[in-house]
């Protein structure tokens, strides 16, 4: 099977007749692409609306007390 | 893929559809997607701003694409190189350096010197962020550094 599978195979795993496991070449993708993680996300952006400040910077900002005094 | 460590404000610019940063973010990983760095304090700050954040549909589209992403084992990988104490070592060492220098926060100087860490071992590609005086911290270590600006 692993032989198959440095082929370039890609193989189902089965255990009593059910899917289990998948094994895959080492080189291959598993992971889903960002165009996929953040479709929803796009989608929304999309939509447009208003945008918000980034509150990492806002939060930044506020804590920056002894740089304005310095 | 080229591994970019983006500093929190970029990534949740990223990751959250109405911040002011999302266009000009979304557009540079479009033009070329990276995997993201990913450690305890990045993810600590990450996580707590995107809960503050679901306060509607696009926060928690903003929340659900963070964590399809953490079960990833690439696109936010995940630095076993980036322990917190090791890396507060380092932030307090570049600090002791720096901060004479540089209006940066705490915060600022772990993410940098984190990614210098990384830089150092041969492992970053680029550093992204939305901060100004982090930016300029960043390249004063030697980080290929880009700073994201609001179009005007």
């Amino acid at each position: 099977m692993l032989d198959q599978a440095m082929g370039g195979q890609r193989m189902k795993v089965v255990r009593n007749g059910r899917p289990a496991a998948l094994l895959i070449p080492v080189d291959e993708e598993i992971d889903p692409s960002w165009e996929e993680i953040m479709a929803e996300v796009r989608t929304a952006r999309a939509q447009g609306g208003s945008t918000r400040p980034n509150p990492v910077l806002a939060e930044r900002r506020k804590r920056h007390y002894a740089a304005r005094v310095r | 893929m080229r591994l970019v460590y983006a500093d929190t404000s970029a990534l949740f610019a990223y990751l959250h559809p109405d911040d002011e940063f999302a266009v000009v973010v979304d557009a540079a990983v479009q033009t070329d997607p990276p995997d993201f760095v990913y450690w305890a304090f990045l993810r600590y700050e990450l996580r707590h701003n995107l809960r503050l954040a679901r306060t509607n549909r696009h926060g928690e589209a903003a929340w659900r694409a963070l964590r399809a992403a953490e079960k990833t084992v690439a696109r936010l990988r995940w630095q076993g190189e980036l322990t917190a104490d090791k890396m507060l070592d380092a932030a307090e060492e570049l600090s002791a350096e720096k901060a004479g220098d540089f209006e940066c926060g705490s915060s600022d100087y772990l993410h940098v010197a984190a990614a210098r860490r990384l830089h150092l071992l041969s492992d970053l590609d680029e550093f992204w962020t939305c901060d100004v005086a982090q930016a300029k911290l960043a390249l004063s270590v030697g980080l290929k550094t880009r700073l994201f600006a609001l179009k005007a």
